[in-house]
């Protein structure tokens, strides 16, 4: 696989990368027709004996969309037209892989929100995502009230530490406003929006509920055997969390437990340096590409790599609500092996064929 | 201007990293495949990861 993606000439993939995109979508769309369901998601195409998943070959689709997409001179995501057509593409896969329903592959697109941020969207999209992820969850742990304060403390804050020609008292008062009507609508899309499972995995996250038998047993037994590990862990094949088959799915989304476990607070390290690594080389390699093409699409692949892997430990070590994300090239699935793989490769295939490029 | 060999251009650091994880990865999901109640390998699952993983 590899080798046939470092054969294929790197201007391929930027000349066809709509017709990629196409395809892709139309694997997704397929799976309501052809589809095979697995524990209740119809995510895989069965093929003899093995089974595929278009969604993990998705992402390096939609990346090459997006690069291409913005690798256009006269792209200026300053534009809301532009803004709106960027995060279509990005959208369209996650409309298909929702009703599958597979949550946890449709997180990973938000990811394509950090490339959008480098290459100029208004940095207040990023900041109003990351204020309502935090009001949403401070919400869920103090009282609405208690939140409401707290927003008018800051707001005031941030009002009278401004400059006195930057005080704009109408604006922070429609600010509080927005706050408080959001706020007070947590409880209510907590309630009524969200599954039970879904409250109960945050509920878990939360402390709200303690329930080590049921919907907390998996973040539970991953705890206790990365816990068991100590400095050094117990050793390669020695684990006896994980030979006596405690933690559930350990050879897929919580196979950094065996990490924990077997190889300890070191072996973890280790792991976590090699991936930061290879992110922070990504990100290198895509700043010193010659075409734009080439430099949003390393973007995409280290914002793809880096939302896996910050998700799946999170989630494994107990700060994430529970969800279906594997960790890249670690756990078990040819289907995301292979997607990862061509998605890391497309870009290595391109950031060799730039001296070929002026 | 000449194309050059892929395998001279091509990032040895990424693919060392690339490699090191899978070989990782590869050494994991053997030891989480060994269970300790039968003690033998579950046969299905660990030629799966020889072949894909």
């Amino acid at each position: 696989m590899i080798f046939v993606v470092l054969f294929v000439d790197g201007k391929f993939y930027e000349k066809y990368a709509s017709i990629i995109f196409g395809v892709s979508l139309l694997s997704l769309a397929g799976l309501f027709l052809f589809g095979k369901t697995i524990a209740g998601q119809r995510c895989w195409y069965a093929i003899g004996s093995f089974t595929l998943q278009p969604s993990e070959f998705a992402k390096a689709a939609t990346s090459l969309a997006l690069a291409k997409y913005l690798s256009d001179t006269q792209i200026n995501l300053k534009e809301t037209n532009r803004q709106i057509q960027a995060l279509a593409i990005m959208l369209l896969p996650v409309i298909l892989i929702l009703p599958q329903p597979d949550p946890g592959s449709a997180l990973i697109y938000s990811a394509f929100i950090l490339v959008l941020y480098r290459e100029g969207l208004p940095s207040w999209y990023v900041w109003t995502a990351f204020i309502t992820i935090v009001l949403f969850v401070l919400t869920l742990v103090l009282e609405p009230y208690a939140v409401i304060a707290m927003a008018f403390v800051v707001l005031a804050i941030i009002h009278f530490k401004g400059r006195v020609v930057d005080r704009n008292i109408i604006l922070s008062g429609i600010l509080l406003v927005l706050i408080s009507g959001f706020v007070f609508s947590v409880d209510y899309v907590f309630d009524n929006v969200f599954k039970q499972h879904h409250r109960d995995r945050f509920n878990i996250l939360l402390g709200k509920t303690v329930d080590m038998k049921g919907i907390g047993y998996n973040t539970n037994q991953s705890e206790i055997a990365i816990g068991s590990g100590g400095w050094l862990g117990k050793g390669f094949l020695e684990g006896t969390q994980t030979k006596g088959g405690f933690v559930p799915e350990q050879h897929t989304d919580y196979i950094f437990t065996t990490v924990g476990e077997e190889w300890g607070f070191v072996g973890s390290l280790v792991v976590i340096l090699l991936f930061t690594g290879l992110l922070l080389r990504i990100i290198y390699l895509a700043e010193r590409q010659k075409t734009k093409f080439s430099r949003v699409y390393g973007y995409c692949v280290a914002a793809i790599l880096f939302i896996h892997f910050f998700v799946n430990i999170a989630m494994v070590i107990g700060i994430f609500p529970t969800i279906g994300v594997p960790l890249p090239f670690f756990s078990y699935g040819g289907s995301g092996l292979w997607g990862f793989t061509i998605l890391l490769f497309i870009f290595l295939k391109m950031d060799a064929n730039k001296v070929n490029e002026w | 201007m000449k194309n050059q060999s892929v395998k001279n251009n091509i990032d040895w650091i990424s693919v060392f990293i690339y490699i090191a994880l899978v070989t990782l990865g590869w050494l994991n999901i053997y030891s989480s495949s060994l269970l300790s109640t039968d003690g033998t390998y579950q046969n299905n699952l660990f030629l799966s990861v020889v072949l894909f993983h």
